[in-house]
């Protein structure tokens, strides 16, 4: 599954730990294998391996001068935020440091003259939109586990949140880090200039799932809030009917701040701990939730109820205070969690399709629920299309975590076969590496790694994770040079 | 000088895979409406993609169009335009400040990565590039990204190609992002403030919660030149300072009504809607004062990008030092300077000045023997710029494209 | 979440509990965001679930704790920030509690520490033994300049521990408050009829909390008992591990009030000082296993109830409403994660005129918890010192909460008076003012 232990690094185990203690003092370095095991696993606990070591520094000091003895030394490095990704992206490796963020906390500057913040990647995503929350600014991308992800783990995933239909992904919000690659070479790309110089290196790391570098600083766009926001809780007695009002909403030239749907299960599971007032008995929830000045969201409020009316909904509920609303939202962003009440494990998918192929993706999902004989409560960012199907398991039970696997392969080779992709913000990682090839091709997967090879020419950082396969740098960079001259094809010349 | 005109992305890695073997780098043009931009090329045989020039599909209801890449920009927009939806970043159309005859093609658009005023808020070609199908330096067609809004299948490589200026592969096919069309637009103009006072009035602007879509500057001297789309609202020539609000009418009406009074300590703002709006912005993203046409023609034309707040600062001490002209976008983020002829075209100055404060500076017109002797592109710090020559070798180890485009000197 | 016992484990009634919680987490981290310990030091070891899952190993494995295992779980502060916080909802509070248990029993401490706790677990809850060693704190306090300063560390000695327990002691301490048995009738028409936790620290460093409960409640025509052979509730040597003194507190307790309800009959037992509130609401869970206690335990707990709760239900008068006075309100942890009662106490104030102003980071703890600041000094001292600072950024006339650790933790560094939530309400309703500045 992941690369071939080295052993011989693993033999000089207690000679590493020395030298990292050295670099890291106090209790920056955990050994133990009690205490390692708490770095097991992120937020995907179907796959969980103890690294080596774990090693928490806390300056980008510290941080280059781990990578560049690991580097030395030919020790692999996994980098690691809050732990809460989705598809193993922090999943360590035994013959790896595991090198965590959580100590650079820091915010280190707000400026709301240029619109930004500089923070350290410890930092989690809400705590910025806290941070300038005064002076009514926030930071836009707000995944569910915002209260928890950190900013660095945000920006190696590309997160996305409920709110990216209009204001974007971690992408299109940042504008410049500091990294360290894997040499132990610190950078700096970008800044407070609304756009870089050269090729666009923050928007190739953004999302490159710690392959690439460790973020040590992180400059992050802020906007001002909308001067309101309401949400509109729509039920509907078939998720058909749901997905064609989406499909209207967009067609009119309308979108949403947020337009997420929920199917029965995850309804239930959601109210359970929320108790929102979700409707208990609609086949499909959608919360659509429009901002801007009063005029203009009472207005597309009104056009929104109207197409949702046509489209055949059964309830409405429309916020009327701020409470609110958050409450509306509450139930969805805890949904993946709350599932917890409902099946002691799950497992949590996150393709994207064409928007209109959603009814045909959906009546897929069922007849897959039915084949593999496991439950399935579906969230969805409906208004890009982004589906996170919530496959419900039992790991104590033998062969359910193998059969929750397929369903879930299956699921998202249906929404390549659709036209989508296989994720739309959780990130490749271990969980959908081997199903790389349903959606590129060899050459399109050389083509990426030998961008991983001009950061990381060693290929120790994170390695196992995104490629199924992976290939010496020397290997990828050997062209292909036919013998002998070749005259230019045969094609119009001028 | 061989100009290869391909009919498909097959044709395209036969050039590029024979151009590997006989070690002859290759120009990549589309319309050519931007080959100015850029150190003279070291490669003998052009590449020219304008025969790929199909609209593979169009799905408004999915936000997105995919088109070849050599595609007319022109076209492509009246297309989605019929739709009523746009793309959002205002792609800029250099045609009239180079002195070209067309807009060029998308290939060239996403290559240049020019965006126009609204990129301040909703991105720029990057942030609109869904996906694309390329032919590296390795003589082989890939692809990247999707046909979906949201995806982050892989490394983004999509970034790296827009703003590449055609140095790390070829664009056969391109996947973009499109939104809807703001149902109204609505101006606020402040005249008379001078760029201090303007970049104040801007920053009060953009960090209001009244989603301002643009915010730009025009020095009085700007009207010296040519100000064809402006009309009546150049006025006495006074400076202005504009702020753009979209969406549908009665909120944009509304929150311009809220801006003015938040502007209230900058001035009365006078109000200019629709079509005059739309023309005036357009003056702007074309950078038409500055016009290949005009009186500024001659003078070569920086475009430096800074800090927002930093802009008015930058600016008005360039332009006292050499006696040039500048106008402002992005609230303050986004400087077009001409400077008055000299065979450095005041790259020292300009470098200078944009370092200082974490910016960079492009020589986006200059004469071809001002652009053998100065940097086109900002220097970068060596670190940077060692990844970036790894980055680029990582697509194309040979520099078989584009070679030389990007670095002066280079052979 | 995956667990691996062995049937003969989950034949364990305490292992098979262990079981069902740990089931529940699906390891989303969330619960980190609002750890306090988490937040300072950014190891997951110092988070819920990084202690959920030292937890998990050392009950799968039967293990003897070890020394790193519990240097963690003693530092969880038991604010349960974390259970408000997780949406799959994981009872980490029974997890933890059955973790310090398994410590105690089965770890041995080195012989300073092992002291320090047999001290604290003799005294604290013994109120003429508190008042006795809070002289004995004062003499020896101007001692306490002699001891070397230890150097600031996340794992404290018995210098550093020493020190901060001689920096809590009152300068001087009140006199003591009305004696257990005592009834105080309603003033007026009687309404009802409850008991009110005598406490064991708090009435020797606060007898004007209860005082004013009393004040309060007759006036509104509810009849208060002190009911004698009460005893500490229980939570301090609950919160140290040492479940059988814990649990033969609960029990002398519940057989009291039992005989107190069978008598004239309880409407309610009221509790002032959250910390002990959240322990009796579980009593009926710690005894679940006691065939004699469980059923009246249960009930205990379900008559139990925080002071804010009851006297919402009074419709209190307001004759002497403040209407100027900045109230910052401390939210302390019992009260809000362990009770969940959160927005109540600041609806009470606000209705009697209070001007009554949220703290930011509200739902970081403020480091008392119970002996947290004396074992634990230096993240106590950190987590104290912002709260402090988050306080003071809504700049309050008074500062007011519902736990007498919280007050006593808070007061140690601040110079803005801190009273509790029923005192502020006593004086609006027609009561004396608080006694200001002063920790009596």
């Amino acid at each position: 599954m992941m690369p071939a232990s080295d052993q011989a690094v693993l033999a000089r185990r207690a000679e590493i730990v020395a030298a990292l203690r050295a670099i890291v003092p106090g209790e920056g370095v955990i050994d133990t294998p009690a205490e390692m095991r708490a770095y097991e696993s992120d937020g995907l606990t179907a796959y969980r391996q103890p690294p080596m070591v774990v090693v928490l520094p806390d300056t980008t000091e510290q941080v280059a001068l781990v990578l560049k003895y690991c580097a030395a030394q030919g020790i692999k490095v996994v980098p690691r935020g809050s732990g809460t990704s989705l598809s193993g992206g922090a999943l360590p490796l035994e013959d790896g440091v595991l090198l965590g963020l959580g100590k650079f906390k820091r915010i280190r500057e707000i400026d709301f003259d240029n619109r930004v913040v500089v923070t350290e990647p410890g930092v989690t995503n809400l705590a910025i939109s806290q941070a300038v929350a005064h002076a009514g600014f926030y930071y836009a991308p707000d995944p569910s586990s915002q209260i928890a992800c950190s900013i660095g783990g945000n920006v190696a995933e590309n997160s996305g949140g409920v709110h990216c239909l209009k204001y974007g992904m971690t992408t299109n919000n940042v504008l410049g880090c500091e990294i360290v690659l894997m040499s132990g070479e610190i950078l700096r790309i970008g800044g407070k200039s609304p756009e870089n110089a050269g090729y666009d290196l923050m928007g190739v790391i953004t999302g490159s799932e710690g392959l690439l570098g460790v973020i040590t600083e992180i400059t992050v766009r802020i906007l001002q809030k909308p001067e309101t926001a309401r949400a509109l809780m729509v039920g509907f007695a078939q998720v058909e009917a749901a997905g064609e009002c989406v499909a209207r909403i967009i067609g009119a030239g309308i979108i949403p701040g947020g337009m997420e749907m929920m199917d029965k299960p995850a309804i239930h599971a959601a109210e359970a701990f929320v108790h929102a007032g979700y409707p208990l008995d609609v086949e499909a929830l959608l919360i659509i939730e429009l901002d801007g000045p009063k005029i203009e969201v009472d207005e597309l409020i009104t056009r929104v109820e109207t197409i949702a009316n046509a489209c055949g909904s059964t309830t409405c509920q429309i916020s009327t205070s701020e409470a609110e609303r958050n409450l509306f939202w509450a139930g969805r962003k805890a949904a993946f969690p709350a599932v917890g009440r409902i099946s002691p494990d799950y497992l949590c998918m996150d393709g994207t399709i064409p928007r209109g192929a959603l009814p045909k993706a959906l009546a897929r999902i069922r007849d897959l629920s039915e084949k593999y004989q496991l439950g399935c409560a579906n969230v969805f960012h409906a208004g890009d299309g982004n589906l996170h199907p919530l496959i419900l398991y039992d790991a104590n039970k033998p062969g359910e975590i193998e059969r929750a696997e397929a369903f879930g392969a299956d699921i998202l080779r249906a929404c390549v076969e659709f036209g989508g992709v296989l994720t739309g913000e959780h990130g490749v990682g271990i969980e959908k590496r081997d199903l790389m090839p349903e959606m590129f091709s060899e050459v399109d997967l050389n083509q990426q790694q030998r961008l991983k090879c001009a950061f990381d020419a060693q290929g120790l950082l994170n390695p196992g994770k995104v490629f199924p396969t992976l290939h010496r740098c020397a290997e990828l960079g050997r062209m292909h040079v036919h013998a002998g001259k070749l005259a230019f094809p045969d094609i119009p010349r001028f | 000088m061989d100009t290869l005109k391909v009919r498909d992305a097959k044709d395209v890695e036969e050039v590029v895979r024979a151009a590997i073997a006989n070690e002859q780098p290759l120009e990549i043009i589309g319309h050519g409406s931007k080959r100015s931009i850029g150190h003279v090329m070291a490669t003998n045989a052009v590449l020219d993609v304008s025969a790929l020039n199909a609209v593979t599909s169009y799905e408004p209801n999915e936000l997105i169009v995919t088109v070849q890449a050599g595609a007319p920009l022109a076209d492509v927009l009246s297309l989605i335009d019929a739709k009523n939806q746009q793309f959002a970043f205002e792609p800029m159309n250099t045609a009239p400040l180079l002195g070209m005859p067309a807009a060029g093609t998308i290939g060239g658009m996403i290559a240049a990565g020019l965006a126009g005023p609204r990129r301040i808020r909703a991105g720029g070609a990057r942030d609109h590039l869904l996906g694309a199908h390329a032919v590296s330096g390795f003589g082989d067609s890939f692809k990247t990204g999707g046909k979906v809004v949201k995806n982050v299948t892989g490394y983004d490589l999509c970034k790296l190609l827009a703003g590449s200026w055609g140095t790390l592969s070829v664009m056969t096919e391109v996947t973009l992002k499109v939104m809807p069309k703001p149902e109204a637009e609505r101006t606020l103009l402040l005249r008379g403030l001078d760029d201090a006072v303007a970049n104040k009035a801007m920053t009060a602007a953009l960090g209001s919660p009244f989603d301002v879509s643009a915010a730009a500057h025009l020095p009085k001297s700007a009207f010296r030149a040519r100000t064809d789309g402006l009309g009546d609202i150049a006025g006495q020539g006074e400076a202005l300072t504009v702020l753009r609000l979209e969406g549908i009418a009665a909120s944009a009406a509304h929150r311009a009504g809220s801006l003015r009074e938040l502007l209230a300590p900058f001035g009365t703002a006078t109000l200019v809607e629709d079509v005059a709006s739309a023309a005036l912005w357009a003056t702007i993203r074309d950078v038409l004062p500055f016009a290949a046409g005009g009186a500024l023609g001659a003078w070569p034309v920086w475009r430096i990008v800074c800090p927002p707040a930093s802009g008015a600062a930058l600016g008005t001490q360039l332009a006292r030092e050499t006696g040039g002209d500048v106008i402002y976008d992005w609230g303050g983020g986004l400087i077009w300077a001409a400077l008055p002829p000299k065979p450095d075209a005041h790259a020292p100055a300009v470098r200078q000045r944009a370092d200082a404060v974490g910016g960079h500076a492009t020589l986006i017109r200059a004469a071809e023997d001002v652009r053998r002797i100065v940097d086109v592109f900002h220097p970068q710090s060596p670190g940077i710029a060692g990844l970036s020559e790894r980055v680029r070798a990582s697509f194309d180890p040979k520099t078989i494209l584009n070679r030389g485009r990007l670095t002066r000197g280079a052979r | 979440m995956k667990t691996e016992f062995s049937l003969a484990q989950l034949a364990d009634p305490d292992i098979a509990e262990a079981d069902k919680i740990l089931r529940a987490c699906v390891h989303c981290g969330f619960c980190t965001a609002t750890c306090p310990t988490y937040v300072l030091l950014g190891d997951e070891l110092d988070s819920p679930r990084g202690r959920i899952y030292l937890i998990k190993e050392m009950l799968e494995k039967d293990q003897t704790p070890t020394a790193e295992v519990v240097k963690h779980i003693d530092r969880c502060l038991s604010c349960l920030a974390c259970m408000t916080t997780c949406p799959s909802g994981v009872n980490y509070m029974h997890l933890v509690d059955q973790a310090r248990v398994r410590i105690e029993q089965r770890y041995r401490r080195p012989l300073t520490e092992r002291l320090l706790r047999r001290v604290l677990a003799f005294v604290l809850p013994d109120p003429q033994r508190f008042r006795f060693s809070m002289w004995l704190a004062r003499l020896a306090r101007p001692l306490a300049v002699l001891l070397p300063t230890p150097r600031p560390s996340a794992t404290p000695g018995l210098i550093s521990r020493l020190k901060a327990m001689l920096a809590l002691a009152p300068d001087r301490l009140p006199s003591p408050g009305p004696a257990a048995g005592i009834v105080f009738a309603a003033l007026g028409k009687k309404r009802g009829r409850v008991a009110l936790l005598q406490g064991c620290a708090q009435q020797v460093l606060a007898p004007r909390i209860n005082q004013a409960a009393i004040s309060l409640l007759t006036r509104h025509g509810i009849e208060v008992v002190l009911v004698r052979d009460e005893q500490c509730c229980g939570a301090l040597t609950h919160h140290l591990g040492n479940d059988q003194d814990a649990l033969a507190r609960a029990r002398a307790n519940v057989t009291a009030w039992r005989a107190e309800a069978a008598g004239e009959g309880l409407d309610a037992i009221l509790v002032t000082a959250s910390g002990c509130g959240t322990v009796i609401k579980d009593y009926g869970y710690l005894l679940r296993e006691d065939q004699a206690f469980a059923a009246d335990a249960a009930k205990v707990s379900a008559l139990t109830k925080d002071i804010t709760e009851y006297v919402a239900g009074l419709g209190l008068e307001q004759v002497a409403r403040q209407d100027n006075v900045v109230v910052a309100y401390h939210s302390a942890c019992s009260l809000q994660h362990g009770q969940k009662i959160t927005s109540l106490p600041k609806e009470l104030l606000s209705k009697n005129g209070f001007v009554v102003k949220d703290v930011p980071e509200s739902h970081l703890c403020c480091g008392s918890a119970g002996t947290y600041n004396i074992l634990q000094p230096e993240l106590a001292g950190r987590l104290r010192d912002r709260k402090v600072a988050n306080i003071a950024s809504v700049k309050p006339d008074m500062i007011a909460a519902g736990n007498i650790g919280c007050m006593v933790q808070i007061a140690s560094g601040t110079s803005v008076p801190v009273v509790h939530t029923i005192e502020l309400l006593d004086w609006a309703t027609g009561g004396s003012r608080p006694a200001l500045n002063t920790q009596g």
